[in-house]
């Protein structure tokens, strides 16, 4: 009896699992539909595979997926693109023989998978209505039309979470392991190892002896390392891409907080048109996700998920010439976990309502070309 | 106005982080009562409320003076305020310049290692260990002050309005060194020997008058009874003592900002 309930346990787990997993795909399809929609309307000959092809960073990705990584040459500068998103291209366009196909189902595959673990971990500290909050506010996440498109978002919301997600469930190795590819993922991926050594921390503190298995941990900082390895072996610096990175056309280099969000002031009063759709949002996301930081200490929300939070905040605006911060902004889970934390009813339709219009304004908005980052 | 936004925000993150430091420390248990966090986190916010006044007022004062309209003339105003030194020192730390009697080696110091690590922005970071120190001041001082009174809020106010209390906010070693005094005092009060010894040492490293840190301990016996004559017989005297202070720290203010 006591087995059948464990295999029945089990079972709806892994129900509830894949009924999220596919809600999370098809809400996504949903949205995008809608742009479409919108798109067909206004121009009915734009070809939306070509388009998705084309966009942002996207022939990047398809070119490391293609050729890899180049020593010279004018492609040399790709190697500011981290290599796991673009080869797991390459690995499904050898079945799917179509990289622009490849790179859809990889993003739209890892959303599903950041909205099943999503809810698996809200679970663990928050009833059903808190984690489908959690779930239905990233489904209609402003800038969630970067979960379905070939960018890294999706394949990084779903390795981060998963990480958190194991880091809670003590499972140190899994934890590791999925954080040594979310530092593969993007410059960020490596914060994922602040979050995972505080519940180390914490764990070993409550059981009063430290986990041996936490030192599995020290694999995280390796996918960093392998991304280095990779920049010394192809081009002979460990560290080309920051000249890469601070040369045209990113002129991007590591500068504090204060000067990053002058310059996109700066910048933004100069261009009406962008700085509505680039530096503005992404001063205002900076402003919003530090005070929804602080909704989180005063909820009480897990710590780790706070300190994930915070220190992906500093990562990201340490960035001195930003073209996407409101992107990458929208890719931190532990914001989707505070605002699903609000009890109060009028301030969770108003985000709901915010988030909600912004989506499908800026889905259609993209669709038709206009310069969303 | 592009500075004020990344000089608030970036002020934003760093009260963020400060808190973020506070969980863990109650997370870890070393901080152990969530009520206690709650309320001197309410009087470090206070302090930096007085912070903010005591700065708008200065810039305000400033372009008054001057007859312009630069909401954002601070750089300016600290020069008259004699910090030039400290944020020079900050800068390019020197042996002559600790050494050879410029001054005490435990500001400059930390300010350059944290303005190094915010890429070189030594007034920010100043401006930002100021604000600190004086928030650590003010819970050190309610907690010294809530030792022997039940309502500690009042003298912490008089203290905040002092003449020339809005120098803690200036970014100097000021507001360091009368965060290690008050450390010396709260350890007396607790009886903790280690920890005013600590705060005597680094106070003497801070300022040439921290040794003044050491001369408390023979009047820690006394300390009740100072607070007991310190604290205004009615709420009447005490909001004219108060209105009194704030007076004078709006004359001194004033006078300064002229001789710019």
């Amino acid at each position: 009896m006591k087995n059948k309930n464990l295999t029945n346990g089990k079972d709806r787990s892994a129900q509830i699992f894949l009924l999220v997993f596919a809600a999370g795909i098809l809400t996504k399809l949903l949205i995008f539909g809608v742009g479409v929609l919108f798109l067909r309307r206004l121009d009915p000959d734009k070809k939306i595979l070509d388009f998705m092809a084309q966009a942002g960073d996207v022939p990047h990705y398809i070119n490391i997926a293609q050729n890899g990584y180049a020593s010279y040459g004018e492609n040399a500068n790709k190697i500011v693109f981290y290599p796991l998103f673009p080869l797991l291209m390459r690995i499904l366009a050898t079945v799917f023989r179509n990289y622009t196909v490849s790179g859809l189902i990889i993003s739209y595959a890892a959303f599903g998978t950041a909205s099943a673990y999503l809810y698996k971990l809200m679970r663990i500290d928050y009833d059903v209505e808190k984690s489908v909050d959690a779930l239905l506010l990233m489904f209609i996440a402003p800038y969630g039309l970067f979960f379905t498109s070939i960018h890294t978002e999706s394949l990084f919301l779903a390795l981060s979470i998963t990480t958190l997600y194991y880091a809670r469930k003590e499972n140190w190795l899994a934890a590791s392991l999925i954080g040594y590819l979310t530092a593969l993922t993007k410059t960020q991926g490596v914060i994922i190892l602040a979050p995972v050594v505080y519940e180390l921390i914490i764990c070993s503190i409550r059981d009063k002896k430290f986990k041996k298995s936490g030192l599995f941990a020290m694999f995280i900082p390796l996918g960093f390392v392998t991304y280095l390895a990779i920049n010394k072996i192809v081009q002979g610096d460990w560290f080309a891409f920051v000249a890469h990175q601070a040369a045209a056309p990113w002129y991007n280099t590591a500068k504090w907080i204060s000067e990053s969000l002058a310059t996109s002031y700066d910048v933004g009063a100069g261009n009406f048109s962008l700085s509505l759709i680039i530096y503005h949002p992404q001063i205002w996301l900076f402003f919003v996700a530090v005070a929804f930081l602080f909704v989180g200490l005063y909820k009480n929300v897990r710590t780790s998920y706070l300190v994930f939070m915070g220190a992906y905040i500093m990562t990201t605006y340490l960035q001195g010439w930003m073209l996407s911060g409101a992107r990458y902004i929208t890719s931190c889970a532990s914001i989707y976990i505070v605002m699903a934390s609000i009890d109060n009813k009028i301030i969770k339709y108003i985000m709901y309502l915010g988030t909600g219009l912004l989506c499908i304004c800026y889905m259609a908005m993209w669709l038709q070309g206009y310069a969303i980052m | 106005m592009a500075e004020f936004v990344g000089g608030v925000g970036a002020a934003f993150i760093m009260a963020a982080v400060a808190a973020l430091i506070v969980k863990f420390l109650v997370d870890i248990n070393i901080i152990k009562n969530r009520e206690n966090v709650l309320l001197y986190g309410k009087v470090a916010i206070s302090a930096i409320a007085v912070g903010i006044v005591y700065i708008s007022v200065a810039v305000f004062m400033y372009n008054v003076a001057k007859g312009q309209t630069n909401f954002f003339a601070l750089g300016e105003i600290f020069s008259s305020f004699g910090v030039e030194k400290s944020l020079r020192m900050a800068e390019e730390p020197s042996a002559a310049g600790m050494f050879g009697g410029l001054m005490m080696p435990l500001y400059p110091c930390l300010a350059h290692i944290f303005g190094k690590l915010a890429f070189d922005q030594y007034v920010l970071t100043a401006q930002f260990i100021s604000f600190a120190a004086a928030c650590v001041s003010a819970c050190l001082l309610y907690a010294w002050i809530g030792k022997y009174n039940e309502s500690p809020t009042e003298l912490v106010l008089l203290a905040a309005s002092l003449p020339f209390a809005f120098m803690l906010f200036m970014p100097s070693y000021t507001s360091l060194t009368i965060m290690f005094l008050a450390m010396a005092l709260y350890s007396l009060s607790r009886d903790n020997l280690k920890l005013f010894v600590a705060a005597g040492i680094l106070a003497c490293l801070t300022c040439k008058l921290g040794f003044v840190a050491f001369l408390f301990y023979p009047l820690k016996d006394k300390f009740p009874k100072f607070i007991k004559a310190a604290q205004p017989k009615n709420r009447a005297a005490y909001k004219i003592i108060l209105t009194v202070l704030i007076l004078y720290n709006g004359a001194a203010l004033y006078w300064l900002i002229r001789g710019v």
